[in-house]
């Protein structure tokens, strides 16, 4: 066997003594330097004080000129006729290291408000032991924070929040490796599997990686799709992908010896670990299962996945979990009154709070992101139509990309369906897209008379061809940098907020906390469903998006005395990234400020706490301020 | 020809070899630190390493045909989906040992690793 063309195949094939095996690229000089140059970057990075696109504002120009030198380095290995499957490797994870690694090195603490509400849940299950299915919709499925739980015993750590903030890193290297499995099962050019990994690393802005049930999600679910992929996909002309190598050991061993009589056949083990994997995916995540049975199941129809009962005996193990559960989703999110309502499920979060007055940043920041997905969607299709004479690998990735709109017919899963249908569609739309970067083989070009000869002309096709994956790329990366950390400026959470609002949930009595508004590290102890939320301020809340009056303190003294019939203590809490928050999203500085000044004033209101990143005011038990009345308005309370 | 085929299978067991001797390392070091007492952040890595790799790779290294596709992906994914597994059963039972759930899947991870490694040498003569 000629192992030299075998393109991208493990260079062990190669000997230690071929010339080809040891000659130099001129990524091996390119590659180093962007890391270098990106590790240069990160460490003068000062976050202190954020713009309004984030961490953008903050980063040096060094920064981007390692990410252009990376795509340039990943360029010239594209183009290569034989491609290095350990340098591409070594890119792949390079891209992965800037995009992911960047955020977890110059914030000290983790990301996103909603990451605290996840360690809450974890640390409530670690110091219980038990679950309590009554308190959110977190404990009912409870995979991921059993695992968290025990992982920090494991560990040694008393909080998630030691690690929690690498999570993405750890999540999007994890993929990898899935991803090059389901690509090679679907017999992607070597080329194309590599274009598709870097795509989808450089278009996954949709932050869903973060430590959460998701991002477990969508590793279990990407290990389900790669074990169907390699032994149930029925779209290889063998019924069944088979690599060259294996191809090789396969006729070496037929030759050579027998291979001892199986007492359980391969295929039925191959089902019990698909089971085992799907099953942890079922109590792991809401939506994750229904999406993967939704691709399986439209693969089974037009005939490329084998055996068909296997979407609906899958899909029977999600709904046979559901159901106990039922009865809780519905009352709290109203599954039955959202089936049908395909278009108002597929808004994006962007759209569905048109009242706010989102600050121009955000709206640029939101359109990157929209514009980021569409053109993934539409170089996916362009994919599609440039690789159509693969017809049976072309429709099962158009089937697994466009399959998982389908979910949005039963529900926005809380106006976020439409990220979580991006999410699942992306492996296979990057993989359809990735043909659009990867140059064409190379075919005969035959001379124009009078013109050209045909060597001239393929030269410059090549050429041209070899300009679209870094440009590509480049735009990719582009509208990543801006959706991906383009808000952290109220996104990331500095040390004395977090320190101060976990302190106080630690040690605090529990009552009800009227929150400013929701973008807070609030709920991250196992005390959290103690401490029911209220916002202030913003659509729906307290006081919605009109100024305050001058006395807010004792309208909110009113309406938490109301909430508590003075049986326990109330609290009001103003963070920073709150006021981040409120200055991008419609609630002028000006209103926190009326708020805290108040509250300073109020002798209903104590002070409980006030650090640069904090301030949190006690209403105590038994406190009815002046003319109280049991009849109002009462906030609703919810552990968010 | 035959030898280029006894040099691929030679390889390929030394791979896996090497896998599986990770793994039993990892598990060692682990369970040591867990032992020991000792915190910080190697014994998370550790445990990174650990949650994702050992089970798994007990599983793959005694399942060739697996193993041939893929020795370290589906050891990932298969670690994932017991651990998690077996988490979420104990919280549902009311018998949350975390530490001793460790010790006993570090145990059956370290048999399985060290017959996987024994069954591949009978099937692998002179690897």
């Amino acid at each position: 066997m000629n192992v030299v063309q075998n393109q991208g195949d493990r260079t062990g094939f190669l000997s230690s003594g071929n010339s080809v095996y040891k000659q130099w690229h001129i990524s091996d000089v390119l590659l180093p330097i962007s890391l270098v140059m990106w590790a240069v970057a990160v460490a003068r990075t000062d976050t202190k004080v954020l713009g309004p696109y984030g961490l953008l504002s903050v980063l040096p120009l060094v920064f981007y000129a390692a990410i252009a030198l990376l795509i340039v380095s990943v360029a010239t290995e594209l183009t290569r006729q034989r491609l290095s499957r350990w340098r591409m490797s070594a890119h792949a994870t390079a891209l992965v290291v800037m995009l992911y690694g960047t955020a977890p090195i110059v914030y000290s603490q983790g990301r996103y408000s909603w990451l605290y509400k996840t360690v809450g849940v974890v640390q409530y299950m670690g110091a219980h032991g038990r679950i309590n299915q009554q308190i959110d919709i977190y404990q009912n499925w409870p995979g991921f924070f059993a695992f968290a739980a025990w992982f920090d015993k494991v560990a040694g750590v008393t909080s998630p929040l030691t690690y929690a903030k690498w999570a993405q890193l750890v999540v999007e290297l994890a993929v990898l490796p899935l991803l090059y499995l389901i690509y090679e099962a679907l017999s992607l050019p070597v080329r194309q599997r590599w274009a598709a990994l870097l795509l989808y690393s450089a278009a996954n802005w949709v932050g869903q990686d973060y430590f959460s049930p998701q991002s477990l999600g969508t590793i279990l679910s990407l290990g389900c799709m790669a074990i169907v992929m390699r032994w149930m996909y029925a779209g290889n002309s063998w019924g069944r992908y088979v690599s060259g190598r294996q191809h090789a050991e396969d006729k070496f061993r037929a030759y050579t010896e027998k291979q001892p009589a199986e007492q359980v056949s391969h295929l039925t083990l191959v089902f019990i670990a698909l089971i085992i994997v799907y099953s942890a995916l079922t109590y792991t995540h809401e939506i994750s299962p229904y999406i993967v049975v939704t691709q399986l199941g439209a693969l089974a129809i037009v005939g490329l996945f084998r055996p068909r009962w296997l979407p609906i005996a899958l899909g029977a193990v999600a709904i046979i979990y559901f159901i106990p559960r039922f009865s809780y989703v519905n009352s709290h999110w109203g599954v039955l009154a959202a089936i049908g309502s395909f278009f108002s499920n597929a808004a994006p979060p962007s759209l569905a709070d048109s009242s706010a007055s989102i600050s121009s940043s955000q709206v640029i920041v939101q359109h990157c992101a929209d514009v980021l997905s569409v053109l993934i969607w539409v170089l996916s299709l362009v994919g599609a139509w440039l690789r159509r004479r693969s017809r049976r690998t072309v429709a099962a990735l158009v089937i697994l990309a466009y399959s998982p709109l389908i979910v949005l017919l039963a529900g926005a899963y809380g106006d976020e369906g439409i990220l979580r249908v991006y999410l699942f569609s992306l492996p296979w739309s990057a993989a359809l897209a990735a043909a659009v970067l990867t140059p064409t083989p190379r075919l005969p070009v035959k001379p124009r008379r009078g013109g050209e000869d045909g060597e001239s002309r393929r030269i410059r096709r090549f050429r041209a061809e070899a300009l679209r994956a870094p440009v590509v790329l480049a735009v990719v990366v582009a509208l990543f940098l801006v959706a991906f950390f383009g808000s952290d400026q109220w996104n990331t959470m500095s040390d004395s907020e977090v320190a101060s609002v976990t302190s106080f949930e630690q040690t605090a009595p529990g009552g009800p906390v009227l929150a400013a508004n929701g973008n807070a590290p609030l709920n991250d102890t196992a005390r959290y469903n103690l401490f029911p939320v209220a916002e202030i301020f913003g659509s729906g809340a307290v006081f919605g998006t009109k100024k305050p009056p001058s006395d807010i303190a004792l309208e909110l003294a009113d309406q938490a005395a109301r909430s508590t019939s003075g049986d326990q203590p109330a609290y009001v809490m103003v963070t920073s990234s709150m006021i981040a928050y409120g200055q991008n999203y419609g609630t002028p500085t000006s209103y926190f400020t009326i708020l805290l000044n108040s509250l300073a004033r109020s002798k209903y209101w104590k002070l409980v706490t006030r650090s640069p990143g904090a301030v949190i005011y006690e209403l105590p038990p038994k406190t009815f301020p002046k003319g109280f009345s049991e009849n109002g308005p009462t906030p609703y309370f919810v552990v968010p | 020809m035959a030898n280029r085929s006894a040099e691929i299978r030679q390889s390929a067991a030394w791979q896996a070899d090497m896998l599986d001797v990770t793994a039993i390392v990892l598990s060692v070091s682990l369970v040591a630190l867990v032992f020991v007492g000792w915190s910080g952040p190697l014994r998370v890595l550790l445990t990174v390493a650990f949650a994702f790799f050992v089970p798994g790779r007990a599983i793959v290294g005694n399942w060739p045909r697996m193993g041939q596709w893929s020795e370290a992906a589906t050891s990932m994914v298969l670690s994932l989906a017991v651990l998690v597994l077996l988490t979420t059963v104990m919280l549902w039972v009311h018998a949350w040992h975390p530490l001793g759930l460790f010790q006993v899947v570090a145990g059956l991870s370290l048999v399985g690793l060290i017959i996987g490694l024994a069954r591949r040498r009978r099937r692998t003569p002179g690897a």
